[in-house]
């Protein structure tokens, strides 16, 4: 399967830029999302690749054959919308028949494909059944095979969960990167859900405001956040701000003050004394202790905060927790309830501490 | 102490009241003043205008003998009225058709433009184009003259267009407008991700109008041939100002011909009641069709 690279897009609606700049390379075999919130460009993006949209400049090329100017039924290229776009007048036989039709399959080979298709998506025997007489998890396989019976050398999926309930949407994920890397089909998945990004993707990309912002496995996406946007929109993060105080003399560590003085060590890597900086913490990485660590574990940092507030999640309780000027989020498990008012001690181990160029 | 009533029954649903004489009623007295003014203005009239058909001045009896001379006189005609009312169906249902797609898909200042004057001849009555076609297509009309500027037509022996070529002309000038606007609100309900899927899958432009817009909107290109036939048989002004009492000529012009010459109700109610034969096939098809959609949808 041939890769997908976009090169310097642009793309505006009027005054609105819609995407700006954007250099992307989609690896062969490779699922890549692309992530952001409403209006950050995304499906513009996809809408380019697939060319239903002509880019105001840059260049897009599959492998080494450019497409920018092919128009989207020369470009091979198998398009899932959010809304399945199923066509209500035919059956799925004849939803799945349809590219392949147009590319002149002769009969006995489109049939087959199509039963290859419509097993690989474990929907057998629903051939002859209408849209409406499929659940919304059904369509969305459908679409899903109905993209990949003219094996495409590019899927592109825009939201395709967006419409399904939670516990549906969980399942369909598995099942979506299950099939993307059996087929090995390289794949743009767009999406504004981070769970699903996470699952899904072997890279994310994160759009804001027609920008890219930043590209890495999810992992690196999740831990090392480039910035306060990507730390903010993955996950949830409280954010602390500060100036570096002093590096120590291995250069691992590093002591960051806040202008109330709280001092926190986070991970040095490439910091200097005196530099503005954005600590990022993570709720899950912040140990809550109801009385004071003895002896305290060296090298850990410890405060003390009072419970301002807890929500019941479910599975954990997220707790907002003053220490000094600033709320960091932390979270216990259920069984562990903290009235507000309360005070607690708050640990985090430095490597857990992401700073973030202010 | 409580007592059950003889006749009454001895539990009731919860929540359920029985319904007063006056409950039961009122629906249907709210309704008559409407289905009073449906049966007196148009059941009445339709029913007698049948019955009369069978009737002959001076004969008591019921009879055929309107019929037999409807089928000795009007028979070319009545195809004429058939033929002509499919011709320009079709031809503006084609247009119609293309012009939709082409305000559905296109974009920009001409779209636009083209989009908001399209409608115009929505608005002109039927005795207006009859009297402009009149003027356009007669022999030494503006059609004629201008082919003839460019040698397609010589003014000396000017091709007669007032005949069933520009009744066809009229009515296609007038219902495609109409058809237009029902189709492309037909057209405007499917959502762009249907088009964009046939796109991607490598449908041109002729297979996305024939195989995605066209079965999509069915209903409303149904209710469009629908009503555009209908009323296409049932005009009398345009066919009456263009071709007048030639032969062939359609239905209406021959019930007017009928009434006014003749005084002969008999047989202008035995055509009027071809002519309700002749679109009745079309509301049969339609209403099966909006079953069977009901169904559909279900």
């Amino acid at each position: 399967m041939p890769s997908l690279s976009l090169r310097n897009l642009n793309k505006r609606f009027g005054k609105a830029v819609a995407v700006e700049n954007l250099d992307l390379e989609i690896h062969d075999g490779e699922i890549m999302t692309m992530l952001g919130p409403s209006g950050c460009g995304k499906t513009t993006t996809l809408r380019c690749i697939a060319g239903l949209l002509r880019p105001d400049s840059g260049e897009i090329y599959l492998g080494d054959k450019r497409i920018t100017d092919t128009s989207p039924e020369k470009r091979g290229v198998g398009l899932v919308f959010q809304n399945y776009a199923l066509w209500p007048h035919m059956t799925v036989h004849q939803n799945l028949a349809f590219g392949l039709q147009l590319r002149k399959v002769p009969k006995e080979k489109a049939a087959r494909r199509i039963d290859e298709a419509l097993a690989m998506v474990r929907l057998s025997g629903f051939e002859e059944r209408y849209p409406r007489q499929l659940s919304g998890g059904q369509q969305q396989r459908v679409a899903l095979a109905r993209a990949l019976v003219i094996e495409p050398s590019l899927l592109l999926l825009d939201e395709p969960l967006s419409n399904l309930d939670a516990q549906l949407r969980e399942e369909m994920r598995f099942e979506i990167r299950e099939l993307q890397k059996k087929l090995g089909i390289t794949s743009v998945y767009v999406t504004h859900d981070q769970a699903e990004a996470l699952v899904l993707s072997d890279r994310i990309a994160i759009l804001h405001e027609g920008r890219l912002v930043q590209v890495g496995t999810p992992e690196e996406i999740y831990n090392q956040p480039g910035n306060r946007f990507v730390a903010g929109f993955i996950g949830l993060t409280s954010f602390v701000e500060g100036r570096v105080a002093s590096v120590d003399d291995a250069g691992a560590y590093a002591t960051v003050r806040t202008e109330d003085n709280l001092e926190i060590q986070a991970a040095a890597s490439g910091l200097q004394p005196g530099q503005k900086v954005t600590l990022a913490i993570r709720p899950e990485h912040i140990e809550i202790g109801e009385q004071e660590p003895v002896p305290s574990v060296a090298g850990t940092n410890l405060f003390q905060g009072q419970v301002l507030r807890g929500a019941y999640l479910g599975d954990i309780i997220d707790y907002r927790i003053g220490v000094g000027n600033w709320v960091l989020r932390a979270n216990t498990p259920t069984d562990r309830m903290l009235q507000p008012g309360q005070q607690v001690w708050l640990s985090f181990a430095p490597d857990r501490v992401t700073w973030i160029p202010a | 102490m409580s007592s059950v009533a003889v006749g009454e029954p001895a539990e009731r649903a919860p929540g359920r009241k029985r319904r007063g004489g006056r409950e039961v009623f009122l629906p249907f007295l709210l309704l008559l003043p409407a289905v009073g003014l449906m049966l007196a203005l148009y059941a009445y009239p339709f029913i007698s205008s049948i019955y009369r058909s069978f009737l002959v001045k001076g004969q008591g009896a019921l009879t055929l003998s309107n019929y037999v001379k409807v089928s000795e006189l009007y028979l070319r005609d009545i195809f004429f009225s058939l033929e002509i009312a499919f011709l320009s169906t079709a031809v503006a249902a084609v247009l119609s058709i293309l012009m939709a797609t082409y305000l559905r898909l296109g974009s920009g200042r001409v779209v636009r433009l083209i989009g908001s004057v399209y409608r115009l001849p929505i608005f002109i009555p039927f005795v207006v184009v009859a009297q402009m076609m009149t003027t356009f297509l007669a022999p030494h009309g503006l059609l004629n003259v201008s082919l003839a500027q460019i040698g397609l037509v010589n003014l000396d022996t000017p091709p007669d267009l007032l005949n069933w070529k520009g009744l066809t002309f009229a009515f296609v000038w007038k219902q495609w407008a109409f058809m237009t606007l029902i189709v492309l609100s037909g057209f405007e309900m499917i959502d762009n991700t249907y088009i964009e899927a046939a796109r991607s899958f490598g449908a041109k432009l002729h297979q996305v109008i024939l195989r995605i817009l066209v079965p999509m909107s069915r209903a409303s290109l149904s209710v469009a041939l629908i009503l555009a036939f209908t009323s296409t048989v049932g005009t009398f002004t345009l066919p009456y100002m263009l071709i007048g009492g030639k032969t062939p000529t359609t239905l209406t012009v021959d019930i007017a011909h009928r009434v006014t010459y003749f005084g002969d109700y008999g047989v202008a109610n035995a055509l009027g009641t071809i002519a309700y034969i002749l679109v009745v096939f079309t509301a049969v098809y339609y209403l099966r069709y909006t079953v069977r959609r009901e169904v559909y949808e279900q």
